[in-house]
């Protein structure tokens, strides 16, 4: 493994059996974001701990969104957007010259803030990725993944009489269910998501938590949220950012979830975690 | 300065709740007054497009006097005079020989009328009327079917009485269709002065007056001019028999061509400058150019393609390099005006292919990214199904915009006059609006009705593409 150059807690003070400090699935390495001049974020460094739940918070703005979207290229997609440092996708780096971004989105797979089914039928919408990267499939394999898919994203039981309806035609927790079913669909090893229940009422919500438990015994999970108790709910470990002065999103503390929520080293992220910030 | 800044009390309110002060009346009087500027534009754009319609329309038809080249009683069939009884001898002489003629009869011919012999009366009829041999001929009204086809066959060229068999049988036609295609046909009808449609509706009774004592004894009806007839038939120098499938084949032809040049191109370059060119200082100076193609006047691309199509690559355009024999001088062919046409609408089909696809929201491309589809399969397979609406209806209103110019195939060399249809893609051509440019240009006042009939089919085929675009579109749209 690359040499590391963050402090992450070894041996988190909070002690317990589950202390072994798990494998890095991701790394990010002095990561700066740029849009044209302005820089977005400054110097991330942080890991990604394989099979944990990972939340980054911190106020509007201050660059959540742009640090998830780094780790699957997703910027690659605005103009003049420009990385700095490296992202480490085991150990090999994401941005390095040869590498196609396509094969990284499929590794590391996104679920977006605002739901954003094909507007094709609910079935297209799990099965295409699937086709994608296996174009001779036959149509009871894909029906049999596409299945397990809306499965394993508990949609399967309201959907499986209408897989033909288009996916559009969803409620908005059904159709965020659905993202998630085509993110799973074609077995990513990380799974992003950007504040992926801000939409969606309280029993959605909480469907999505319980499915994001259930999904990182075997995957990797990066979430954004604004929601503390979401945060503290699901996830192992919490990253805190803050903006600076010049307005580059900067990460100030990273730590298991528990202690940033109970026990934060900075300031800052104890106000924010109470609601105590300006 | 300092200011003190006081807090309103409950009174401060009251003044201004529900009726508001004098700035609120104010913004009221702006707001009314603006909605009224609004809504009389609306009514003044309307009012510009009822006009235009009424205009041509009132021009489609109306009581028109007709005059016959021909007399109608020379070309029917009449028994000669000689064969004539005497009872039908002196029945003539009374009815068309002039009182004062028979007054002389006796002096002249040393016996009064009654005393003379058959051939004395043929030598009066002769010299005392005006067209002797049409005096027993029968009115056309008279004849029979079989009358009527016989005259016809005997008075209209071979060819001619061919196409008119062709367009249907003439045995199949009625009475009234025959006796109408004499007078067209052989006795050479034209129109000597028409009233307008909205005249002919609502001065009936003066324009019949007007007939009876201005025509008297002539032939009217209330005539229409945009009938089957005249769509289907060929262009001739008369306005009674000329027609508009000549241009109609041709409009067909040109615009079917230059769409397909320009379709496959104009889409693909449009999705290549929104999806893939990126953005760059070359990529703009390309962008600005091709908003300001779209708006270079049309007689523009008419010099081009005058320049280009017409001239430099005649031998390609005239499919004389091809080995096709009689081309039309000047490279004045299909093929060209469709290449010039084509190049006109290019700048409107990649921008609106542009728009189209820059309608596409960015969260589905990130979508098909998100689960690992190259860029290509992410346009391929989701950004242009959802933006196909919008470019088949930007290439449908350009299909109406190819249908209407006018000015760059006046230049590229529309022919004036083309009588058939055109032959194939190197055969020369006119299309709708310069036949229509054509026909109101000719000295005969006529054929402005003639013009106005095809101005119709022209607007209502140009409106009907509009129609089914905005239909198209809707319909589409409520399936995403
Ligand atoms: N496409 C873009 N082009 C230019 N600047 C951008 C772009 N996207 C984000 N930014 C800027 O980068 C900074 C961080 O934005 P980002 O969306 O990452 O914030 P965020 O933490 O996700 O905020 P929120 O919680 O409101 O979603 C902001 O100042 C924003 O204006
Ligand atoms: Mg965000």
């Amino acid at each position: 493994m690359a040499e590391v150059r963050f402090s992450v807690p070894k041996q988190s003070s909070a002690g317990g059996a589950d202390n072994a400090v798990p494998s890095v699935k991701m790394l990010l390495e002095d990561v700066s974001v740029f849009y044209g001049t302005f820089r977005a974020l400054a110097g991330v460094n942080m890991p990604v701990y394989e099979h944990h739940i990972t939340a980054i918070i911190g106020p509007s703005g201050c660059g959540k969104s742009t640090l998830i979207r780094t780790l699957n290229r997703m910027n690659d997609t605005v103009d003049g957007a420009r990385v700095e440092g490296r992202v480490l996708l085991d150990g090999e780096d994401i941005y390095a010259p040869d590498v196609d971004p396509a094969i990284v989105r499929r590794r590391v797979g996104m679920v977006f803030q605002k739901p954003n089914p094909f507007p094709k039928s609910i079935f297209e919408n799990v099965a295409f990725g699937i086709w994608l990267y296996n174009k001779r499939i036959s149509r009871s394999e894909l029906s049999d993944r596409v299945e397990i898919a809306l499965k394993r994203a508990a949609l399967w039981d309201e959907v499986k009489d209408k897989l033909k309806q288009l996916g559009t035609s969803l409620s908005g927790g059904q159709q965020q269910r659905l993202c998630i079913a085509r993110a799973i669909a074609v077995e990513p090893e990380v799974l992003l998501m950007d504040e992926p229940a801000s939409a969606l009422d309280p029993i959605s919500t909480m469907k999505i938590e319980e499915l994001m438990l259930d999904l990182k015994r075997d995957y990797t999970i990066v979430i954004v949220t604004h929601n503390m108790q979401q945060a503290a709910r699901v996830s192992d470990y919490t990253a805190m950012m803050m903006m600076r002065p010049d307005r580059a999103g900067e990460l100030i503390e990273f730590d298991r979830t528990e202690i940033i929520f109970t026990n934060p080293k900075d300031k800052r992220t104890a106000d924010y975690v109470s609601g105590r910030f300006g | 300065m300092a200011r003190s800044i006081t807090e309103p009390t409950p009174q401060d309110f009251s003044a201004v709740e529900l009726r508001g002060d004098a700035s609120v009346r104010r913004r009221q009087v702006i707001a009314r007054t603006g909605r009224g500027v609004l809504f009389f534009s609306l009514v003044l754009g309307l009012v510009a497009l009822l006009t235009l319609f009424l205009n041509v329309f009132d021009k489609l038809g109306g009581y028109a006097v007709y005059a016959f080249k021909i007399d109608p009683l020379t070309i029917t069939p009449s028994r000669p005079l000689e064969e004539l009884s005497r009872e039908e001898l002196l029945a003539l002489i009374e009815k068309h020989v002039p009182e004062d003629a028979k007054a002389l009869i006796p002096e002249e011919y040393g016996a009064p009328l009654e005393e003379l012999s058959n051939e004395d009366l043929v030598n009066i009829l002769y010299n005392d009327t005006p067209s002797p041999e049409t005096l027993t001929a029968k009115p056309l009204e008279a004849l029979t079917r079989e009358e009527l086809i016989e005259v016809l066959q005997r008075n209209v060229t071979g060819t001619r009485f061919e196409q008119l068999q062709a367009e249907r049988p003439l045995e199949q036609r009625t009475r009234e269709e025959l006796i109408e295609l004499v007078e067209v046909e052989v006795l050479q009808r034209s129109v000597v002065w028409q009233w307008t449609l909205f005249e002919s509706i609502f001065n009936r009774d003066a324009i019949l007056a007007e007939i009876a004592s201005r025509y008297p004894g002539s032939d009217y009806e209330f005539k229409w001019w945009l009938t089957p007839r005249f769509i289907a038939s060929d262009q001739t120098t008369r306005p009674e028999t000329t027609g508009l499938r000549p241009a109609l084949l041709g409009s067909l032809l040109v615009v079917i061509l230059s769409i397909l040049f320009a379709v496959p191109i104009g889409v693909a370059a449009g999705i290549y400058l929104e999806e893939f060119a990126g953005k760059s200082r070359l990529g703009a100076i390309i962008q600005t150019n091709i908003y300001n193609l779209a708006g270079v006047p049309s007689i523009i691309y008419g010099m081009l393609g005058l320049a280009v199509f017409a001239r430099a690559l005649r031998d390609f355009t005239t499919g004389a390099a091809f080995g096709v024999p009689n081309p039309p001088p000047n490279g004045r062919t299909i093929i060209t005006a469709s290449l010039t046409m084509a190049l006109l609408i290019l700048p409107l089909i990649i921008v609106n292919t542009q728009e189209a696809i820059r309608a596409v929201p960015q969260a589905l491309r990130d979508a098909a990214l998100a689960v690992g589809a190259t860029k290509w399969e992410t346009v391929w397979h989701h950004v242009l199904p959802v933006a196909a609406p919008g470019i088949l209806t930007g290439t449908i209103l350009a299909t109406a915009r190819a249908l209407g110019e006018t000015a760059p195939l006046i230049v590229v060399g529309a022919a004036a006059y083309v009588t058939m249809d055109p032959q194939g893609i190197f055969s020369s051509y006119t299309v709708l609006p310069i036949q229509i440019y054509t026909w109101t240009k000719l000295p005969e006042q006529i054929f402005t009705r003639v013009a106005s009939a095809a101005v119709v089919v022209l607007l209502v085929t140009v409106l009907a593409i509009n129609l089914t675009a905005i239909i198209l579109r809707n319909r589409l749209r409520k399936q995403i």
